[in-house]
């Protein structure tokens, strides 16, 4: 029975539909592999049994009279990232401060899923208000890789990448500030999406950088991440119909750019990814791809621009936390109401972002540092635009290094902020990026390859990947296996 | 008035717009409700809820207020500004309980209009001050403070407000007072604003410094808050110049810094400097969308404008010949300056002249019946039923003779609660002045024989005895007979 855990979204949708399975035990099974795992991977923060099993059974029922024709997440269970608001559900953010926050109002994306008729197990683990690439810094404990507990997941979308790698969930909802979906979707060997920004109603989303955050899905697969976004994306006005309907059959007349720099000789990816890479572009010729390398002169500045903005930005959010309304306080004058919420209740992650982001903002330093990046961010996203002309997709790995492991992240020298160069570009330029598994490295674990598209081309990029993912042999269902594959 | 030291004053103005919902979200704005009723996720600023993704359709709680942003336009155009043609807003971000974002949505660094100028009589002269910028921006919430605990009240947070900026060219506390009035005026005419100063939608700072007569430089300034009438910003201005001067005269500087007006102790009293140099970190609000206006649609505002009342007063003393003092009543109120003006042409329509004496009536028949009638029934101009054309043919019959003065005022007292046509009315009512000379030969004669000593009077020379006679001659026909007719009867049968 565990196998039908997985199994892919829209196979298990169809089960359902046809009556083959009920919502109500499937989700049973579900929660009790769930249990199973937890203690390895800590991937929930908060599990939602009893009302995952309450919709099971309204699902079960409405599914009977007929409803959910055309849905094909019904029954289908969940993980959602707990930066994402749900009514009278703790809502934490990983965070000391919202430890016992329960929002009043639901995010538009959970509205949607739950029209849908989706069923919502738990609250996923992730870094501390999504400021981190590991998940290292959640008030909740670290997650483990599934592929390999020795490992991080990556982040901050760690615990949401966790929970569809582990087999823990079929689908989850992360939010990409700098690469915080697909990393850990690389990292972990699943599909990971960010859609162009503010495709996806942000309303409900506890925000990091505002400019740059983007909720999305993760999956086993393209085509369950796809069914995913045509949920978060209802009542949009499409005119080119659904996102999971593949009408490409090959990649004939598809011309793919990638940055030149992108050589292990010039010291910007470690060998083994790069040997995978020139691998995935064969793949990707083999269909019937054009693939053409050319220089980005941007490509240096995109790691200290996101930086800048995204803590500048993160500094003016998280103003709020003053323990009145909502989030950890005691009965004390106002002024120590401040310090608690956001002395005590942020972790250093946190508070050294809100340090140098206040910092570029003030007078003195405006015009030289924040405002520079502001402008250096038009002239990244002008010059993705400039290539868009030439390419439909900029291709690139989804990480230069292999991931780490967490003893390697705690020791001195490692240097936290690689990880974002090749994705923090799709969040300042708001473009659509997806990452998909490529292959595994000596030592077992996932790699990524990140295909990027023009604003709002969602439909052609899924359709792409989709291709991808079915001609790369590397690429399997089950990505939790022990086997190392020896590249000869 | 001290000849050795000028004053320079600027104000910065924020007035509440009347639009239904707050800038941001589809809240109400209206005053009194019950505290944090008028509120949602958005103004309360929970985790989260940001104003609106432009893409998502159907969504109806959030979204930026057209509306807000037209009056935006139209002050700005009304005050003579540059108009921005990208509406950008930022965020001003400091800490206070009532600020429930810890930031305030407002425009720093693209203000909706920047360099215009208001004019305004004063002192007989006409008085120009400079508008440095206009801005839109949201209100904060409110505090009500007890012994030992603060109460928050949310709902004027996210309240669309106008900040109004002038430069410190006002040189008076007089002149700052006129400015203040200037504005009231103008935000009330362009129906933006309701100005309600009690309800803390007119709320006025004072920047005020001073400088020795022979200097060009500006001297240190302080800023005034807190003072909540114009009588009292009048105050508080003479107070801090009188204490800007002691401290220059006694060789000190004056300290920047912020002072709170206390009405009790009448006095400026130095509000906590802890915050003084406040940093507040601006930075374009990513959660806005930028609005850019069409030159078509800035054309359409502008040509909405309606003519402003310094303009209305100056027109109506050119044309009409109208006193002064009369204008202002007549423009106090945009409603009744357009009534005026309409009910001329009505008038132009039935006579085919309107001399000034005629006009002069009509003015005073607006001033001191219609507006005392208004006022007692506390109706607007707006809601009555009374028409230009029904008010003109009123006093037209009243020019004419055809009926009484007073009679006239209480038709025009029915008129203004229900639609009547005044000729129908007098006709029905046979309220029409009577003319009929025999008729009124026969009521006088009864009259005369009933007052044999009246009649003596006057015929030995007391001119008193015969507004006697006409008085009980009127009381007799029930204040409707002509009165010069009776007059002259009374005399010609006296005579006899």
């Amino acid at each position: 029975m565990d196998d039908i855990l997985k199994k892919p979204a829209y196979k298990i949708s169809e089960l359902i539909k046809s009556g083959e399975i009920s919502v109500v035990e499937l989700v049973e099974i579900q929660l009790k592999a769930i249990e199973i795992s937890e203690g390895k991977y800590n991937s929930y923060i908060t599990i939602l049994r009893d009302e995952a099993i309450n919709k099971a059974k309204e699902v079960q029922s409405m599914l009977a009279k007929g409803e959910f024709k055309d849905s094909s997440l019904a029954g289908i269970p969940i993980a959602i990232k707990d930066n994402i608001s749900m009514r009278n559900i703790k809502t934490t953010c990983a965070s000391k401060t919202l430890k016992d926050y329960k929002p009043i109002f639901n995010a538009r994306v959970i509205e949607k899923f739950e029209s849908s008729g989706a069923i919502i197990i738990g609250k996923t683990n992730m870094d501390e208000f999504a400021m981190g690439s590991s998940s290292k810094s959640s008030y909740f404990g670290m997650t483990k890789n599934p592929r390999n507990t020795d490992y991080i997941p990556g982040g901050s979308s760690g615990g949401s990448a966790a929970a569809v790698a582990g087999n823990e969930a079929f689908i989850s909802l992360g939010t990409d500030t700098g690469g915080s979906i697909r990393q850990p979707a690389s990292y972990c060997g699943i599909v990971g999406l960010k859609p162009t920004y503010d495709l996806v109603s942000r309303y409900g989303l506890i925000p990091f950088a505002s400019s740059l955050d983007a909720l999305g899905p993760l999956a086993r697969n393209v085509k369950d991440c796809a069914i995913a976004l045509d949920v978060m994306t209802e009542n949009n006005n499409k005119s080119y119909g659904k996102y999971s309907d593949f009408s490409m059959e090959d990649l004939k007349g598809i011309k793919i750019g990638v940055l030149d720099e992108l050589t292990s000789s010039k010291g910007n990816l470690n060998p083994e990814v790069e040997e995978n890479f020139l691998n995935s572009i064969k793949i990707l010729e083999e269909q019937g791809a054009i693939i053409e390398r050319f220089p980005f002169e941007m490509i240096s500045y995109m790691t200290q621009v996101y930086f800048d903005i995204s803590c500048a930005e993160a500094s003016s959010n998280m103003g709020r936390y003053d323990g009145i309304r909502y989030g950890l306080s005691r009965d004390i004058e106002i002024d120590s109401m401040f310090d608690i919420a956001q002395y005590d209740g942020f972790s250093d992650d946190v508070k050294e972002r809100i340090l140098y982001g206040a910092d570029i903002l003030r007078k003195e330093n405006y015009s030289e540092v924040f405002e520079q990046a502001m402008k250096t961010r038009t002239l990244i996203s002008k010059e993705f635009e400039k290539a868009f002309t030439k390419y439909d997709i900029i291709l690139n790995p989804t990480v230069q290094n292999l991931v780490p492991t967490y003893e390697e992240i705690f020791s001195k020298d490692f240097a936290g902020f690689l990880s974002t160069k090749y994705t923090a570009g799709a969040n300042l330029a708001g473009l659509p990026a997806i990452s998909i598994p490529s292959g595994i490295d000596s030592r077992g674990m996932p790699m990524g390859l990140q295909f990027m598209g023009r604003p709002f081309s969602e439909k052609e990029l899924l359709n792409i990947g989709y291709i991808y993912e079915k001609s790369n042999p590397f690429w399997q269902e089950n990505i939790i296996t022990k086997k190392r594959y020896n590249h000869g | 008035m001290d000849k050795k030291y000028l004053t320079n004053i600027g104000i910065e103005v924020h007035a509440e717009l009347k639009t239904k919902t707050k800038l941001l979200c589809s809240c109400s704005t209206e005053f009194g409700a019950n505290p944090n009723s008028n509120c949602c996720p958005i103004c309360w600023g929970l985790p989260g809820a940001t104003s609106g993704n432009p893409w998502a359709k159907g969504s109806t709680r959030s979204g930026l207020s057209k509306t807000a942003i037209k009056y935006g336009v139209k002050i700005a155009a009304g005050l003579n500004c540059d108009i921005a043609r990208e509406v950008q807003f930022d965020r001003k971000n400091y800490f206070y309980p009532d600020l429930p974002k810890a930031f305030q949505i407002t425009q720093f660094f693209h203000p909706i209009g920047r360099s215009g100028h208001i004019c305004f009589a004063f002192n007989g002269k006409n008085s120009r001050v400079q508008i440095n910028e206009i801005h839109l921006e949201e209100d904060a919430g409110k505090l009500i403070h007890d012994a030992n605990y603060s109460l928050v009240d949310y709902n004027r947070a996210g309240v669309p407000l106008i900040e109004i900026v002038s430069e410190p060219n006002i040189e008076s506390s007089e002149e700052a007072i006129a400015y203040l009035e200037a504005i009231r005026d103008f935000l009330i005419y362009l129906d933006v604003s309701e100005c309600k100063m009690e309800e803390g939608g007119f709320r006025a700072d004072i920047n005020i410094s001073i400088r020795e007569a022979s200097s060009d430089q500006l001297g240190r300034r302080t800023e005034l808050k807190n003072i909540n009438s114009f009588r009292s910003i009048g105050l508080a201005i003479e107070n801090e110049r009188s204490r800007q001067i002691k401290i220059l005269e006694s060789g000190g500087e004056v300290a920047e810094e912020t002072r709170r007006w206390d009405e009790a102790r009448q006095e400026t009293i130095s509000m906590r400097t802890k915050d003084e140099s406040k940093d507040y970190m601006y930075l374009p609000e990513p959660d806005v969308p930028i609005i850019i206006l069409e030159e078509s649609w800035i054309e359409e505002v502008r040509n909405s404008l309606p003519e402003l009342r310094h303009k209305k007063i100056q027109r109506f003393t050119d044309e009409y010949g109208i006193t002064l003092k009369d204008s202002k009543a007549l423009t106090s109120n945009k409603a009744i300056g357009e009534f005026y003006e309409e009910a001329l042409i009505e008038y132009k329509k039935i006579s085919r002249g309107l001399d000034l004496a005629t006009n002069t009536n009509i003015v005073n028949w607006i001033i001191m019946d219609l507006l005392a009638l208004l006022n007692e029934k506390s109706m607007q101009i707006e809601n009555a039923a009374l028409t230009a054309q029904g008010f003109s043919q009123l006093v037209h019959m009243v020019e004419n003779g055809a009926i009484n003065r007073g009679i006239g005022r209480e038709i025009l007292n029915k008129m203004i609660a229900k639609e009547i046509d005044p000729r129908e009315y007098i006709k029905t009512k046979n309220l029409g002045l009577i003319d009929d000379k025999s008729l009124l030969r026969e009521r006088i004669i009864e009259i005369i024989k009933a007052n044999p000593q009246a009649v003596e009077d006057y015929k030995s020379g007391k001119t008193k005895a015969l507004t006697y006679l006409m008085g009980q001659t009127m009381k007799a026909m029930k204040g409707q007979a002509n009165a010069k007719l009776v007059e002259e009867i009374i005399v010609q049968t006296l005579e006899d």
